[in-house]
């Protein structure tokens, strides 16, 4: 069972986490929710198209100008008090790797720590132990935050990946952080080239079988660019066909900029499965 | 001695396959390459003498020299290849001796040095952008197309290293090979599709003079 915020969900749950950047150069979106306003009608609108979640982040993945804890704190913690007031009951995640960003945002509501870095710092554990809330254990092979991979090779691909996402997670349970509410993720680009990733997705089945929670954050990335030779803009095919990949294989939280159309590619992949029912079976029945 | 030398890149994308569908920036180089390996090969070798950096995590093969020993399979190299890897972080001292014994091994020697320049050419570098690079590599350009050997041994350590230039230890035993004799350099290749450097180069060297 994995818990998030107030609520608990079966194992064949499938959750979209919806992402909401509060920068003004994130790789896909560019700024446009960077002004306070813009960036709360994004919020009413992927609720309205059933997220679950919202991740909130401050910080571009990408290598950029410096944004420092500071300004960090700044980008996040009024607009995370202003979510929770507005949803009380929506699932607000933080997309952080400092741990004094965690306490900041914790102090106002958020439910889950994001940390896509892989423990880059140790306390951000602590501070989701601390405050009770839920934590996601990314593979990232050791890269330093906001870095590109540059000739990265592993002897074992899905070994290191398992290890460090499983011992992170184990890390954190030992730590306090309540074990339902763990999740693991194997990092699609992090530390990773295209084969790496194309790899972590063909055999995502094994991080399932560890028995933790996977969230899987395939969003209009390069590895869906360079499988298909696409640009930004024209990933998301791609992107619904590697959700679909993880679905079926059992990932139970999907991070996601277009939620519309990965709520319908999950309910489908969930209808094929048998872990829901067809909403409306009356042909050849009547 | 050594009657040939090449400087190659070293990026994984050279290697058969590995970009997936062809892609022509790299094809580009791929070719350049070859025909830098051609034309060593074709000064009647008894031995290849390869050179390559090795990185700190890396065991027995190194990507310098699996690249290196790629090109020269592409090429058809019939010659024997002995590898010579380096750490990257060596003294500047250590790549020069070690240039130096390669110089006096007997034989017709090619030398064969897989390295590249900064990977920081960019906003898109693996890097990013750090605009020391540029100067960096512009001072190896100048050394490898004069050729300026001795140039190539003023190269700082902690710089290289800062500008992920993974080059710097193996272009040091070319430096060191070459001590005070002159050679003719060609370039082949001379650009950062990618954001990392990958140079290309021949040098024809004088011949040694024997009362020198």
């Amino acid at each position: 069972m994995l818990k998030l915020g107030s609520h608990s969900y079966a194992d064949d749950a499938v959750l979209i986490m919806a992402i909401v950047n509060r920068t003004p150069d994130s790789f896909y979106d560019r700024g446009s929710t960077f002004a306070f306003e813009a960036g709360l009608e994004r919020v009413a609108q992927v609720v309205g198209q059933g997220a679950e979640i919202v991740d909130i982040g401050g910080v571009k993945a990408a290598p950029g100008d410096e944004v420092d804890a500071d300004e960090e704190i700044r980008r996040t913690v009024d607009f995370v008090t202003r979510v929770r007031a507005d949803f009380p009951d929506l699932i607000i995640s933080v997309d952080t790797w400092r741990h004094e960003v965690g306490r900041a945002v914790c102090e106002v509501g958020a439910d889950v720590l994001n940390d896509a870095w892989g423990g880059h710092d140790p306390k951000l554990a602590e501070v989701a132990a601390e405050f009770g809330t839920g934590l996601v254990c990314t593979h990232a092979g050791g890269a330093l935050p906001r870095t590109r991979p540059h000739r990265v090779h592993y002897l074992d691909l899905m070994a290191d990946v398992l290890a460090r996402t499983v011992s992170l997670a184990n890390r954190a349970a030992d730590l306090g952080v309540d074990r339902g509410r763990i999740l693991i993720d194997p990092g699609h680009d992090f530390g990773k080239n295209t084969w790496h990733s194309l790899e972590i997705t063909r055999r995502l089945s094994e991080m399932v079988a560890t028995g933790w929670p996977v969230l899987v954050s395939l969003s209009n990335k390069d590895f869906v660019g360079e499988a298909l030779d696409l640009p930004l803009e024209q990933r998301l095919l791609g992107t619904l066909a590697a959700t679909a990949v993880c679905a079926w294989q059992g990932a139970m939280v999907f991070r996601a900029h277009n939620v519309a159309e990965t709520r319908q590619v999950l309910d489908m992949v969930a209808a094929i499965k048998g872990s829901r029912a067809p909403r409306r079976a009356i042909r050849g029945l009547a | 001695m050594i009657v040939s030398a090449v400087s190659c890149p070293h990026p994984p994308l050279l290697m058969p396959g590995v970009t997936g569908g062809t892609v022509a920036e790299v094809e580009e180089l791929r070719a350049a390459c070859l025909r830098a390996i051609a034309a060593l090969l074709e000064a009647r070798l008894d031995l290849i003498v390869m050179v390559g950096g090795v990185r700190v995590h890396e065991g027995d093969e190194p990507l310098s020299l699996t690249v290196g020993r790629s090109l020269l399979a592409e090429a058809g190299c019939g010659v024997r290849v002995d590898p010579i890897g380096i750490r990257m972080d060596s003294s500047v001292g250590q790549c020069l001796k070690i240039g130096r014994m390669v110089s006096k091994r007997t034989g017709r020697i090619g030398l064969l040095v897989m390295a590249d320049g900064s990977a920081r050419r960019g906003l898109k570098a693996p890097g990013y952008l750090d605009r020391r690079a540029f100067l960096f590599d512009g001072r190896v350009e100048d050394a490898l197309g004069g050729p300026h050997p001795s140039r190539l041994a003023d190269l700082e350590p902690n710089l290289a290293s800062d500008l992920l230039v993974a080059g710097r230890a193996a272009w040091q035993v070319l430096a060191g090979a070459f001590g005070g004799r002159t050679a003719r350099a060609v370039k082949l290749y001379s650009d950062d599709p990618f954001g990392v450097w990958y140079p290309v180069f021949l040098w024809d060297p004088e011949p040694s003079d024997p009362g020198h």
